[in-house]
């Protein structure tokens, strides 16, 4: 119960979040008339398929001339483009929540299609995967890495590591990559510089997802660097600092196995930490994520956004800027019922 | 040095026990050749100011030490065997919570706050004792029963408890074992008055009904005169007196075990509470002499410059440090 | 812990050194770029691309030469004076002659003449290029007439007064021309200006060996460049001449695909990111510290709501909002700048509240309130004190922060044009494709600058650690 009640709590706080920046985007596209624009698109482009269909039946063309505007107007008022923003403020949230916001001006889907919605979703997979896989790889090297330099604190490689560490906050994925292409795929040709397949992309199914894990090298070598350190840092410091409390020294008095005092009593109860660390750090790492694609032309959201941007399309930049709120709050709440999960104390304390 | 009423073999022999630590100012000298006795099922208590080194005697034969001890030296024979001289890892099989456990002064830090009590009491049987799981929750079940601890404690989180709850739930892990001897370090300092008195109750239980030893160590003379068959006042890494505890108690010997005294509230008495003059000295440069000189009522000359050795006191079994008793005698 | 005492804790560990020496660098840079720079720079120069029309385009820097490449330097001829004038009847020839010495196997990459502010009276000046080779054969390349009065000007006329008449003769048909018939008329090759194209300056700058157009050797030696205005009024002036042969390097760091020079662009950002990160990273402070303070001194319901206010900012991805907005309101540094502060103080608010509810119930402050001491005293006097180094640190820390997102956004493609930065001149580099084609003059610096610049920041945070933590600054003593 205390537990449902606690999560709930924060499912609440994190839906608050999804709201105010819904409102955020709606309020800014409605007093900067950019809302007008994308609706005015969205008219106009009923209007052709409806100016087809009515030539069909209607000859004169004084008439069908007539019956358009009619039509137009019509149109016009069931998007509420003849009453001023704010009184379409509820039904503009609906179209950003449900990704109802027409066709896009210039980018177009990997089969063709012009629907924003269509646009947007088939990205989210190779974003996900691009995180995802970088997530892991350096959370396994970060905890392993922490935990061995845990037991030599003060040594040279103790050191090193927590220097890299803070230098990793002056390093941006975008430049790690750019970095990254310049030496690996520029100078020594060893991997490709972006993109998905290799052109044409191999026959086979093996084939093709050898070909590409190898594309996606790069990008993810680049998000484990500029994470990694930070990781192995934080393990490290949590473990040390959870060494050091006082409930580790009564464990080995009762003269538990060492390795049961480390397993138990230290890395299970950093553990805890050490996720409200990751929490913090999501932001982070989705900004790295949006630039990382970028520069490595990694068909996901995050270049999306940058093709957005070339092209100018608000409709898309719209969709997106939603859809990486989601994602956020979504990682973030599997993150926090994780950390619930994690750590007895704060089950019951809500109440 | 040696409390007057032994018979037998003791359970636990100290002798000259030294114990420092490496620090800037140099080595810091927490006990400083401390020597007793204990029978079996007897209870000796420690008592002395904070930084007297009360607490590292006590670490020093759980042989629980920090990294930055400089000197280890002396004997603890506990039934024949020398813990300080056993290898780490014999030392931990053999002796260390089957032999001599403790309960920790902070009872709330000792506990991981992950894991529910019953299973933390759980683990060191089957860590331990070679329980299996199912014998081991069983026995866990009884020793917080015999801590007074309702059944339903097994299944709680640490910060779920009460103060006095999770120090029940550290005797009753220090009991799992079976243990002759229990390090007791100012179990009750951190509780109220009233679960104080309900933990020392527990204390005698246990050492009326399972004859366990204990060294309780404390700073409140009159709270270690409840359990102790034996008392010994620490001073400044020494034993100052150390006897019966009737006999200390009626006839205090040296300044120091006096002024203690003097410093316990009494009812119905007119006599204002004393109090020591001065602080306890830095270990890392003791006075010469008696260390207690730059605060004794009575300094003389000697005192300064000669340390006191152990002289028999006027009445009963005690033993003290103090050039007074010398003068006495001649 | 007073000021002096914790620059002197700073400076105790090397990062606290190397970053005070870096941000000496970077404030030295910044506070004088001012001075030579005008305010407008970005509008005026940087995005003009006029006004580097005669750089060579894409060119490594000059110093790369030293490590064995054969590229000629980047030469520009200024003159106001003639070099020579010669009268012959009303007709004045004035002669502007520019001689250098060509000894690279590569040819210049672009020859061009610019002429400004020819006045006129009666007759329009004719305009002529010849270039003398040091074999002594020579080719005009340029011959032209001022374009006469027009019926509703009135003499005297000033031409080219705002904008020079230049002339790209690299890409200038005319030139072609001219270069083919000194090929006809010195070696006998028949060729035309087509088949000329982009080629000028190979056969200008070389002596044909064989057959064709395609068998050359580079003619080294002296060359001159000689530009004639003809005038016919002895009133009749000209204000510049301007010869440039472009080299196959530039400057100290290279140029961009528009011939920018980017040393001048790279320093301009110095002042720039400096802005940014300082700017930012103290509003946010301050805002942070006013509302953590306020919120854990007044409980209630102002906390309440600056609580929840904090949850909500922080729990909000930033780059994503920062597109978002940076693309609908437009593209202004002071917008980013704003955005950043608002995204930014939460954060501190957070820690600060837990640090003053922890000092409110400390005995100083109930000592002090017994005492008679109004709140608001107490909150800055003591409770600010007690944190001031902590809030320092904190906004060192979210300086690299505020740099990083901006050069990040400038990455995006939404950078303020009229301010160029670090990450603009990237963004411009990376959409040219400079990564793929090996332009890494145009690359690197830029992002070696942005870490650099973050980096300062980072050490100096590092560097306060000790003086917020006593117990570090004993292990480091």
């Amino acid at each position: 119960m205390a537990l449902a009640y606690t999560l709930g709590l924060r499912a609440l706080s994190l839906v608050g979040v999804l709201f105010v920046v819904l409102l955020l985007v709606v309020v800014t596209l409605g007093a900067t008339g950019f809302s007008d624009r994308m609706l005015t698109a969205i008219v106009s482009e009923e209007m052709r398929g409806t100016r087809q269909a009515l030539a069909e039946t209607i000859k004169d063309p004084e008439r069908l001339e007539e019956t358009l505007r009619e039509r137009r107007a019509e149109l016009e008022e069931f998007y509420g483009l003849d009453r001023p923003w704010y009184t379409r403020l509820p039904a503009m949230v609906g179209r950003v929540l449900t990704l109802d916001l027409g066709a896009a001006r210039n980018l177009r889907s990997f089969d063709g299609s012009s629907r924003v919605t269509d646009i947007v979703l088939e990205r989210v997979p190779y974003s996900i995967m691009l995180v995802t896989t970088s997530l892991v790889i350096t959370a396994v090297i970060g905890l392993w890495l922490g935990a061995k330099l845990a037991t030599r604190v003060g040594t040279r490689s103790d050191r090193l590591t927590s220097y890299l560490a803070a230098a990793s906050n002056a390093l941006p994925a975008w430049w790690a990559g750019i970095l990254l292409i310049l030496v690996l795929s520029f100078q020594l040709r060893i991997f490709p510089s972006g993109g998905l397949y290799s052109s044409p992309p191999p026959e086979g199914g093996l084939l093709r997802f050898m070909d590409l894990m190898w594309h996606a090298a790069l990008p993810i070598l680049t998000l484990v660097l500029v994470s990694v350190g930070a990781w192995t840092y934080v393990v490290r410091t949590m473990l040390l600092n959870t060494a050091q409390e006082f409930h580790v020294t009564a464990a080995r008095a009762r003269g538990l196995p060492e390795g049961q005092v480390m397993r138990r009593h230290i890395l299970r109860v950093a553990a805890p930490p050490i996720a409200t660390n990751i929490i913090l750090a999501l932001t982070g790492s989705i900004g790295g994520a949006i630039l990382t694609e970028t520069v490595f032309n990694w068909p996901g959201m995050g270049r999306l956004y940058f093709d957005a941007i070339t092209t100018a399309d608000e409709a898309v930049i719209v969709a997106l800027t939603f859809l990486f709120t989601l994602m956020y709050i979504t990682a973030r709440f599997v993150l926090e019922v994780l950390y619930v999960v994690l750590d007895p104390r704060v089950r019951y304390t809500a109440q | 040095m040696n409390g007057r009423a032994t018979s037998g073999e003791p359970l636990l022999s100290v002798r000259g026990l030294r114990l420092s630590y490496a620090a800037e100012r140099g080595d810091v000298r927490a006990v400083d050749g401390v020597s007793f006795d204990l029978q079996a099922g007897q209870t000796l208590a420690i008592v002395g100011e904070s930084g007297s080194g009360k607490t590292s005697l006590a670490l020093a034969l759980l042989r629980l030490l920090p990294r930055n001890v400089a000197l280890l030296q002396g004997q603890a024979i506990l039934n024949g065997v020398d813990c300080l001289t056993l290898s780490d890892g014999d030392f931990r099989d053999r002796i260390r919570w089957r032999q001599i456990s403790m309960v920790f002064q902070g009872a709330a830090e000792s506990l991981n706050p992950i894991y529910k009590v019953g299973h933390q009491v759980r683990e060191v049987l089957t860590a331990r004792g070679g329980h299996s799981r199912a014998a081991a929750d069983g026995r866990a079940k009884e020793l917080l029963d015999m801590v007074r601890l309702p059944p339903e404690t097994f299944n709680r989180y640490p910060h779920e408890l009460s103060g006095g709850m999770k120090q029940r739930v550290a005797v009753a892990s220090a009991l799992a074992l079976n243990p002759p001897l229990i390090l007791l370090d100012e179990p009750t300092s951190a509780l109220d008055v009233g679960v104080q008195a309900q933990i020392m109750n527990l204390f005698k239980r246990f050492k009326a009904n399972l004859g366990v030893a204990s060294i309780f160590i404390s700073h409140d003379i009159a709270l270690a005169s409840d359990l102790a068959d034996t008392i010994g006042v620490m001073y400044a890494g020494r034993i100052v007196e150390i006897g019966s505890t009737e006999d200390v108690l009626r006839a205090p010997s040296h300044p120091y075990t006096q002024k203690l005294l003097a410093a316990i509230p009494r009812l119905r008495s007119d006599a204002p509470l004393e109090f020591i003059p001065g602080a306890p000295p830095d270990l890392s440069d003791p006075p010469s002499g008696c260390r207690f000189h730059p605060r004794c009522a009575f300094v003389m000359e000697r005192c300064r410059s000669e340390s006191p050795p152990d002289l028999p006191s006027q009445s009963g079994s005690a033993v003290a440090a103090c050039w007074l008793l010398d003068e006495g005698a001649s | 812990m007073r000021p002096g005492e914790a620059l002197r804790v700073v400076l105790r560990s090397g990062s606290g050194r190397l970053g005070m020496g870096l941000l000496a660098v970077l404030v030295l840079v910044s506070v004088l770029v001012p001075f030579f720079y005008p305010l407008d720079f970005g509008l005026r120069f940087w995005n003009n691309p006029i006004a580097w029309a005669d750089n060579p385009k894409a060119a490594p820097p000059a110093w790369t030469n030293l490590l064995g490449d054969t590229a000629p330097r980047h030469r520009v001829f200024d003159a106001e004076q003639p070099t020579g004038t010669i009268d012959a009847g009303s007709a004045r020839i004035r002669q502007f002659a520019f001689t250098f010495s060509h000894q690279t196997v590569e040819p210049p990459t672009f020859l061009s003449v610019s002429i400004g502010a020819v006045t006129f009276h009666e007759r329009p000046p004719i305009l002529s290029m010849t270039l003398t080779r040091p074999d002594g054969r020579s080719a005009t390349l340029l011959q032209e007439a001022v374009r006469g009065l027009r019926p509703d000007e009135t003499s005297p006329v000033t031409r080219f007064a705002d904008e020079p008449r230049r002339v790209y003769l690299t890409g200038d048909a005319a030139a072609l021309g001219a270069a083919a018939d000194f090929l006809l008329r010195e070696f006998d090759l028949r060729t035309s200006g087509t088949e000329l194209q982009g080629r000028l300056e190979e056969v200008l700058f070389s002596m044909p060996t064989g057959e064709g157009v395609d068998s050359l050797a580079p003619l080294n030696g002296e060359y001159t460049a000689t530009i004639r205005v003809i005038t016919y009024d002895p009133r009749d002036s000209v204000q510049s001449v301007r010869f440039v042969a472009a080299g196959g390097v530039y400057g100290l760091m290279g140029t961009d695909t528009q011939g920018r020079d980017l040393a001048t662009g790279l320093l301009f950002g110095f002042p720039v990111a400096l802005l940014i990160g300082v700017l930012t990273s103290v509003a946010a402070t301050i805002l942070g510290t006013f509302f953590g303070i306020l919120s854990g001194f007044s409980g209630g319901r102002t906390d309440t709501i600056i609580q929840r206010v904090s949850d909500v900012m922080t729990n909000i991805p930033l780059l994503p909002i920062l597109i978002f907005l940076i693309f609908v309101l437009g593209q202004k540094l002071w917008l980013v700048m704003t955005i950043l502060v608002i995204f930014g103080w939460p954060g501190l608010t957070i820690i600060l509240r837990s640090m003053v509810l922890q000092v409110r119930s400390g005995q100083l402050v109930e000592a002090t309130q017994a005492l008679g001491a109004s709140r608001w005293r107490i909150m800055f006097r003591h409770v600010f004190f007690q944190m001031a180094p902590f809030i320092v640190a904190q906004m060192i820390f979210f300086t690299p922060a505020a740099i990083l997102a901006e050069a990040g956004l400038s990455f995006l493609g939404l950078g303020d044009p009229s301010l160029p930065t670090w990450g603009q001149i990237l963004e411009q580099g990376f959409r040219t494709g400079a990564i793929f084609i090996g332009y890494w003059w145009w690359i690197l610096p830029p992002g070696i600058l942005i870490v650099i610049t973050a980096m300062t920041f980072v050490l100096l945070a590092l560097a306060m650690e000790p003086v917020l933590n006593p117990r570090l600054r004993e292990r480091a003593a």
